[in-house]
C-alpha cells in the first residue's frame, strides 16, 4: 500500500483535531478470511461522520461482546466493522512514544489503543481509522498468518511485489510458477500449481508439488509428495517422502519415505530419520532448552525475507528415535505449561493451524485456543452452552442467590420478582430464560456444591437426598406465585418441563423424585396436564442418552399414567390459560 | 553488381564434357562427403571445391564451365536436387563475385578462389549449431513437437533444447517412402530424446496433442514456401487449421530462385527420384505455400515468409 | 530512414549472434544517478505510457553519449549496451526500452559507418563473409562521431514527439464521411486520430469500455468533450455490435517483429469479430512501438504481465479469496493475419512489410543486447 496518502490524511487530520495521537490502518476483508487470524480479529465502532475510532475490541470466538452505550451519548452515529483486518500499522504523531512509556500497563500496541480510548476523557485523545480496500497490507503473527499471507503473495495480490518482480531473475507461468535461475526439473516431475521455486534447486523423477514454496539450493528426490508445505533454503527430502503443510527450516533434512503430516514444524538443522511418520502438528528443533518461550520462532518473514540461523549447539542428549526416526536428530518441542490466566498471555495461544475446514468442531478449536468461557470463582453443575456465557453464568448465579435468599428471609414475592427482572435487564437475558433458570436454581438444592463440574456429572452425593427434596418442595411452595408470574403461556411450560427432565438427567436426587416434582408441579398449576403427556410423547420419542432417559421415563411412568387416565375420566378437568 | 568478369584470354570453348573417369572421381567424391553426415549441399560444395583443386584448365571461362557441367553431374547422381543446386550455385557466385581484376596468374586466382571457397564451405558447416540457437528461444519447457522424416537440422535443434534443461516430447513421422522417418526415431532415441514414430495419415489425428510443428526444408522458395519431403504440405495445412505454428529451419544456402504458384510447378526431375519415370513413380517432394508458415529459422536470423524474397534478392543480387 | 550503401552482396549475412564486444562500461556517476531513478520510475507498479517511456530513454542515452567517456563506436556501444540490459531488466514487459535503445545502437553504427567509409578498395573477404562491414572497424577512432550521433539523437527525439500529430494527420485519408468506427481502450494516438478525423468528416465512435481497467470509459469521455459521437459498449457486446462497423480503429502496447501486436486485452477478441465480419481493422501505432523481437510463445514470462486480481474479485471476498484463482493479464497477442493496416508515423504499411522497417531501423547485431 502507499503509505504517503495515510501520512498525508494524518497531517490533515491533525490540522483539523489537535487531539489526535495515531491513525490505524485497516483492510477491508470479510469474516472467516483466510488472511484474518482469530487472534488477531479485531472489532471496531467508529464514528461515521469522520472516522474516528472509538471502541475496539479483539473477540476471540466469543460470541457475544459488550459495546458502551456510552459511546452514542457524544456520536450522532456509530459504525460497528467487524469486517477488517488489522494491517497493525499505525502513523503515530510524535506525543506517542511519551504517552507509551508514561502507563506502565501499556505492553502493546492493543493495550495503548484501549487504553487511549479509555482515558478519552481524561486525556482527550483521539484515534483515527484509515481503512483500504485496494491496497494490500497484512501481518504475519503466527503460522495461520504466514500461510495465508504467503498465498496472497503467490496470489498476485500484493502486486508489484511478487517472485518475478524481484531483483532476481524469475519465471512466471502459467497456474502461478515460479521458477527462478538454474531450476532443474526432471522429467515426469509435476508443478501442479501455486509453487515457488528457488534458484540451484533440483526436483526428482514423478515428483509431485503443489501449493508449496521451495527455497534456494534444495534437493528434492523422486517419487515425493509436496503439498502446501514451506520449505527453506538448502533443504533435502529424499526419495518416496510426503511433505503436507507444514514448514521445514532451512538445512533440514528428511531421510526416504518419511510423512510429515500437516500442522509440524521442523526447525533448522533437524533430521527426520527413514520410514518415519511426524505426527501431526508436532514442533521439531535442534534445540534442547525449548522452554525459551519466543526465541525459537524468530521472525516470520515473508517470502524472500528469511534470517538463515543454523543452531550451532549440537543436542547434549541423543535423539529420541520416537520422536524423529532411526537416524534423525531432534526434540520434540512442548509448549510451556503457563496457565492461561489472563488475557495477556498471548505468545503461546498459538491458533490452531492448519485450521479444519469443519464449521465449529468444537472439541478440536478449543483445544488450541487460548480462552475458554472465563472461570467464575464456582462451576455451577450446569452450564447453558459451551461457549463463554458470562452473562447467562452471573445471572444465574443471582437467581440461585435470589432464591435461597428469598426462601430464607421470606422475601416478598413482588421484590423478588422486582430482582430478578433487574438482573435480567443488567445481563440482557431474554425472558423465556428466565423461569428456566430459576427452575434450576430451585433443582439446586440448599447448598452451593462445591466441587464444579463441567460435564455435569450428577452432584446429588453431596447433599442428602431427602434434604434436597424438602427443600425443593418448600421452594416450589414458596416460589409459586413467581412461577406462575414468568411461565405464561404452554411453551414456556414446555421448555419447563423439559429442563425438570433435563435436571433430573443430571441429578440423581431430582431423579428419584421426579414424580411427586411434576406432581408437584401439576397441582400448583404451574404445568398443565396437557403439556406434561405431550412432552412424554416427545421426551420418549426424542434421540438422547438412553439409559439416563429410559430412567427418567421410568420413574415418571406412573404419574403419567395417573393422568392419562383421569384425563379420560374427567372431560371438564380445569383448563389452564 | 555482378560479378565483374576478368578479360577471358582464349575464346576457345573449353571442353564441355568431363571425361567419364573425372565424373566416376567426382560422384565418388561427393558420395564419400555425403557419408560424413553432412547435408548434400555442403557435400556438394565440398567435391566443387575439391575439384577445382585438381582441375587442369588453364583459363576462368573454362574452369566456369568445367564447374557448370560437375555441378549438373552431381545434381543428377542424388535425389535431392533442389538444396544441391541452389547451394553449388550460391558458392559459384561467392567464390568468383568480385574484382579480380588484374589477375593474370591463372594459379595466383585458382588459389585465392580455394581461399574464399574454404572459408564459405567453414561458414556453412557452422549454420546448422546457429539455427539451433536462434530457434531454441522458441522451444518452450514441457512442449511436444510434431516433425517430418529426417531432418539433420531439426535433429541439432531438438538436441539442443534437450540440452538447455527442457523436457520435450517429439512425435516424428514414419516417411514410409523411405522411411527416413525411422531412422529420425532412432537417431533422437540415442539422443535421449523421448519420441514416438506415427504413420503419415495420423498427421491430422496427433495434431490436437502437439504445440508446435517444426520441419527441414529441402529449398526455399522466393514466395517464402518450402519445398520439403512430401507430406509437408498436408501438415502445414493441418497445422493451419488447428493454429499451431508451423516453423521451418532452413539454412541459407538452400534459398532458391523459384516461384511455384502450385505443386505442379516444381519441375518433374526434382519431383520424381531419377530412376522411374513419372507415370507410376510417386512425387519425393511437395510444396508448401507460404501462408501455411508462421516463421523460417535460418542462419541469417528469424524470417518472416515475406521478409524471404528479400533475403533472396540480398543473397543473389 | 537511411539505408547503409556499402551493405553488399551478403552471401552469409550476419546472423543475431552479436561478437562478444569486451570493454568496460564506465557510465559516471551523474549518469548512473539518473540511470537509478529511472529503474526505480519503471518498477513502479502504475502503467507507464509507452511515449514517456520511450521519450525518457532517448533522454538518458543522449547523457550516456555526451557525458561518460568513450574513445571509439565501440565503447560508446559497450556503454549504452550496459546502460540498455539494467533498463530491460527492470520492467522486461516495457519493450519501448529496448526499442529506444536499439534505434540508438543502430544510429551509432549508421554515424560510425559513414564517418569512416569514404570509399573502400578491397573490400574484406572476411567482413564479407560475416555480411558485417567494418565490424572490427567500429574501434577505430572518428572525432566527429560524437556530434553527429547526438544530432541524430536530437532527431530521433524530434520524430517521438511529433509521432501523435503525423499519425493523426493521415486520419482524414483512411476514414471516410458517415462512417461508424470502434475502439477499445485508450490510446493517445488513437484519441487524436480519431480526434482529427471528427474535424473533417462525420463519424460515430463507438468504444467498448475494456474491463477490468475500464480505460475505454475515459477515451469515451475524451472523445465526448471534443464534440465526437461516442457510445460505450461492454466487451461482450463486441461481436454483437460488428456489423454494424465500417472500420476497427485500435492502439497498441507494441509491434512485435513478425506483425503481431502485444495490445491491451480484449483486442484480440475485437480482431477476431472484426476478421468474422470483414471489417479492415486498423493500428495506429507510432515506430518507437517497433520491436525487434519475435513473440517466442504467448505463454512466454516476459510476454504478458499479469497484475494484482483485486480489479476482478475484491480481496474482502473473504472465503472466496482462497478458493479462486484469478488471473488478471494486461495484455493480448494479436496474430498478424487479423490486421489489415499500420498506420504508423510515416506512413501506412501492411503487416507483412513490418520486416522490412525493421530491418531498416535496428541492426541485427543488437538482437540480443
Amino acid at each position: 500500500m502507499q503509505l504517503q496518502e495515510v501520512v498525508q490524511r494524518h497531517r490533515e487530520l491533525k490540522k483539523k483535531d489537535k487531539m489526535l495521537v495515531m491513525t490505524c490502518v485497516y483492510k477491508k476483508a470479510q469474516p472467516k478470511h483466510r488472511t484474518r487470524s482469530t487472534e488477531d480479529d479485531i472489532l471496531i465502532c467508529t464514528n461515521s461522520a469522520d472516522g474516528q475510532l472509538l471502541h475496539c475490541e479483539k473477540p476471540r470466538k466469543q460470541r457475544r461482546l459488550n459495546i458502551p452505550l456510552s459511546l452514542l451519548d457524544d456520536h450522532r452515529e456509530i459504525e460497528v466493522r467487524y469486517d477488517l483486518l488489522d494491517c497493525h500499522i499505525s502513523i503515530c504523531s510524535p506525543t506517542v512514544p511519551q504517552l507509551f512509556s508514561d502507563n506502565f500497563d501499556y505492553q502493546t500496541r492493543h493495550h495503548f489503543i484501549r487504553g487511549i480510548l479509555m482515558n478519552e476523557d481524561i486525556l482527550g485523545n483521539h484515534i483515527y481509522t484509515h481503512v483500504i480496500s485496494d491496497q494490500y497490507a497484512a501481518r504475519v503473527c503466527n503460522f495461520s498468518t504466514y500461510d495465508a499471507i504467503s498465498k496472497d503473495v503467490i496470489h498476485r495480490w500484493v502486486y508489484p511485489l511478487v517472485p518475478d518482480n524481484t531483483d532476481e531473475a524469475c519465471s512466471y507461468g502459467r497456474r502461478n510458477i515460479y521458477l527462478n535461475t538454474n531450476v532443474s526439473l526432471a522429467f515426469g516431475c509435476e508443478l501442479h500449481e501455486d509453487v515457488v521455486i528457488g534458484r540451484n534447486t533440483s526436483v526428482g523423477v514423478s515428483t509431485h508439488i503443489t501449493q508449496s514454496s521451495i527455497g534456494h539450493n534444495c534437493r528434492i528426490g523422486d517419487n515425493v509428495v509436496i503439498e502446501g508445505a514451506y520449505i527453506w533454503d538448502n533443504c533435502v527430502i529424499e526419495r518416496g517422502s510426503k511433505v503436507y503443510r507444514s514448514i521445514l527450516c532451512d538445512s533440514v533434512y528428511v531421510k526416504s519415505n518419511v510423512v510429515v503430516e500437516a500442522g509440524c514444524v521442523l526447525s533448522y538443522g533437524v533430521i527426520v530419520g527413514p520410514q518415519f511418520t511426524v505426527k501431526r502438528g508436532s514442533k521439531i528443533t535442534t534445540s534442547r532448552d525449548s522452554g525459551v518461550p519466543g526465541d525459537d520462532e524468530g521472525e516470520w518473514g515473508d517470502e524472500g525475507v528469511k534470517v538463515a540461523e543454523v543452531t550451532q549447539k549440537s543436542p547434549t542428549e541423543d535423539s529420541n528415535p520416537t520422536e524423529v526416526g532411526r537416524e534423525g536428530r531432534g526434540f520434540l518441542w512442548h509448549p510451556p505449561t503457563t496457565v492461561e490466566e489472563d488475557e495477556e498471555s498471548e505468545q503461546f495461544a498459538v491458533e490452531e493451524w492448519p485450521a479444519d475446514e469443519a464449521e465449529s468442531s468444537g472439541g478440536e478449536s478449543s483445544s488450541g485456543s487460548s480462552r475458554d468461557s472465563s472461570p467464575g470463582p464456582a462451576q455451577p453443575s450446569h452450564q447453558f452452552s459451551e461457549g463463554a456465557d458470562l452473562d447467562n453464568l452471573l445471572f444465574y448465579n443471582e437467581i440461585i442467590d435470589l432464591i435461597r435468599s428469598g426462601l430464607a428471609e421470606k422475601v416478598n414475592t413482588d421484590n423478588t420478582i422486582l430482582m430478578i427482572n433487574a438482573a435480567k435487564h443488567a445481563y440482557n437475558i431474554p425472558i423465556h430464560d428466565v423461569p428456566l433458570a430459576i427452575v434450576r436454581a430451585i433443582m439446586e438444592g440448599p447448598r452451593r456444591s462445591t466441587t464444579p463440574s463441567s460435564t455435569g456429572a450428577p452432584t446429588g452425593n453431596l447433599q442428602s437426598q431427602p434434604d434436597t427434596m424438602t427443600y425443593i418442595k418448600s421452594a416450589v411452595n414458596f416460589f409459586t406465585s413467581l412461577l406462575q408470574h414468568y411461565i405464561r403461556d404452554q411453551s414456556l411450560q414446555m421448555s419447563v418441563a423439559e429442563t425438570l427432565a433435563d435436571c433430573a438427567e443430571k441429578q440423581g436426587a431430582v431423579l428419584a423424585n421426579l414424580a411427586r416434582l411434576v406432581l408437584l408441579f401439576y397441582n400448583r398449576d404451574i404445568l398443565e396436564e396437557s403439556v406434561i403427556l405431550s412432552w412424554h410423547k416427545r421426551y420418549s420419542s426424542s434421540a438422547g442418552d438412553l439409559p439416563k432417559k429410559l430412567e427418567v421415563l421410568k420413574v415418571v411412568k406412573p404419574v403419567i399414567e395417573w393422568l392419562q387416565t383421569a384425563s379420560e375420566e374427567s372431560s371438564d378437568d380445569e383448563e389452564g390459560e | 553488381m555482378g560479378e565483374q568478369g576478368v578479360a577471358v584470354r582464349a575464346s576457345v570453348s573449353s571442353e564441355s564434357q568431363l571425361t567419364e573417369q573425372e565424373t566416376d572421381e567426382l560422384v565418388k567424391e561427393f558420395e564419400a562427403a555425403l557419408d560424413q553426415n553432412l547435408s548434400e549441399a555442403v557435400a556438394a560444395i565440398q567435391t566443387l571445391l575439391k575439384f577445382i583443386k585438381t582441375c587442369k584448365v588453364g583459363t576462368i571461362s573454362g574452369l566456369r564451365a568445367e564447374l557448370k557441367v560437375a555441378t549438373e553431374t552431381l545434381i543428377k547422381a542424388r535425389t535431392s536436387t533442389v538444396s544441391v543446386s541452389s547451394g553449388c550455385e550460391l558458392f559459384l557466385r561467392f567464390i568468383t563475385m568480385t574484382s579480380l581484376e588484374g589477375q593474370n596468374d591463372f594459379e595466383d586466382l585458382r588459389r585465392k578462389l580455394i581461399k574464399r571457397g574454404d572459408m564459405y564451405l567453414q561458414k556453412v558447416a557452422d549454420s546448422r549449431q546457429k539455427i539451433a540457437h536462434i530457434a531454441n528461444p522458441f522451444i518452450r519447457d514441457g512442449t511436444t513437437i510434431l516433425t517430418h522424416s529426417r531432418s539433420r537440422v531439426v535433429y541439432c535443434l531438438l538436441k539442443e533444447a534437450m540440452s538447455s534443461g527442457k523436457r520435450i516430447k517429439v512425435f516424428v513421422t514414419a516417411s514410409t517412402i523411405d522411411n527416413s522417418g525411422e531412422e529420425m526415431h532412432q537417431l533422437l532415441q540415442d539422443a535421449k530424446v523421448p519420441s514416438k514414430v506415427i504413420l503419415d495419415s495420423a498427421v491430422g489425428f496427433i495434431m490436437e496433442e502437439v504445440d508446435l510443428v517444426i520441419v527441414g526444408a529441402e529449398g526455399v522458395a522466393e514466395s517464402g514456401g518450402i519445398i520439403n519431403k512430401i507430406g509437408t504440405y498436408q501438415m502445414a495445412v493441418m497445422a493451419k487449421a488447428l493454429n499451431k505454428p508451423f516453423y521451418v529451419v532452413a539454412e541459407s544456402f538452400k534459398f532458391v530462385r523459384m516461384y511455384p504458384l502450385n505443386q505442379g510447378d516444381l519441375p518433374n526431375d526434382e519431383k520424381y527420384t531419377s530412376v522411374n519415370s513419372s507415370e507410376d513413380s510417386h512425387p519425393y517432394i511437395d510444396y508448401s505455400p507460404p501462408q501455411y508458415i508462421t516463421l523460417l529459422f535460418s542462419d541469417i536470423g528469424v524470417l518472416t515468409p515475406s521478409a524471404v524474397s528479400d533475403e533472396l534478392i540480398k543473397l543473389y543480387l | 530512414m537511411r539505408t547503409i550503401r556499402n551493405r553488399l552482396c551478403t552471401a552469409g549475412m550476419a546472423s543475431g549472434m552479436a561478437v562478444a564486444e569486451k570493454g568496460r562500461s564506465d557510465l559516471g556517476k551523474e549518469v548512473e544517478e539518473k540511470l537509478h531513478e529511472f529503474i526505480t520510475y519503471l518498477k513502479q507498479k502504475n502503467p507507464h505510457s509507452s511515449y514517456d517511456v520511450a521519450k525518457r530513454t532517448v533522454l538518458l542515452l543522449r547523457e550516456v553519449c555526451s557525458k561518460t567517456r568513450w574513445y571509439s563506436a565501440r565503447d560508446l556501444i559497450t556503454n549504452i549496451r550496459a546502460a540498455g540490459k539494467k533498463l530491460i531488466a527492470a520492467q522486461p514487459s516495457e519493450s519501448a526500452v529496448g526499442n529506444m535503445v536499439r534505434r540508438v545502437l543502430k544510429i551509432v553504427r549508421e554515424e560510425h559507418a559513414s564517418c569512416v567509409a569514404g570509399s573502400v578498395d578491397e573490400v574484406d573477404v572476411r567482413a564479407l563473409l560475416q555480411g558485417r562491414d567494418d565490424s572490427d572497424d567500429l574501434s577505430r577512432q572518428t572525432p566527429h562521431l560524437k556530434g553527429s550521433v547526438i544530432e541524430i539523437i536530437n532527431d530521433l527525439l524530434g520524430e517521438l514527439e511529433l509521432s501523435a500529430s503525423n499519425i493523426s494527420s493521415q486520419a482524414p485519408d483512411h476514414i471516410h464521411s458517415s462512417e461508424v468506427l470502434m475502439t477499445t481502450g485508450y490510446s493517445k494516438t488513437v484519441e487524436a486520430f480519431l480526434k482529427a478525423a471528427a474535424r473533417k468528416r462525420k463519424i460515430e465512435v463507438i468504444v467498448a469500455e475494456s474491463a477490468p481497467f475500464y480505460r475505454g470509459q475515459e477515451l469515451a469521455k475524451n472523445l465526448a468533450v471534443a464534440g465526437v459521437e461516442t457510445i460505450v459498449v461492454t466487451d461482450s457486446a463486441v461481436f454483437a455490435i460488428m456489423s454494424r462497423v465500417n472500420k476497427v480503429i485500435i492502439g497498441t502496447h507494441t509491434v512485435m517483429a513478425d506483425g503481431s501486436l502485444k495490445a491491451i486485452n480484449g483486442s484480440y477478441a475485437l480482431c477476431l469479430a472484426a476478421k468474422r465480419h470483414s471489417v479492415p481493422v486498423l493500428v495506429c501505432a507510432a515506430l518507437f512501438k517497433l520491436s525487434p523481437q519475435y513473440p517466442c510463445s504467448y505463454d512466454h514470462d516476459t510476454f504478458n504481465k499479469i497484475v494484482s486480481p483485486h480489479d476482478i474479485l475484491r480481496f474482502s471476498e473473504g472465503q472466496l479469496v482462497s478458493k479462486v484463482h484469478v488471473q488478471n493479464p494486461v495484455f493480448d497477442h494479436v496474430p498478424p493475419d487479423l490486421i489489415t493496416l499500420f498506420v504508423s508515423n510515416i506512413g501506412g504499411n501492411a503487416p507483412s512489410y513490418v520486416y522490412r522497417l525493421i530491418s531498416e531501423l535496428y541492426h541485427p547485431d543488437d538482437q540480443e543486447l
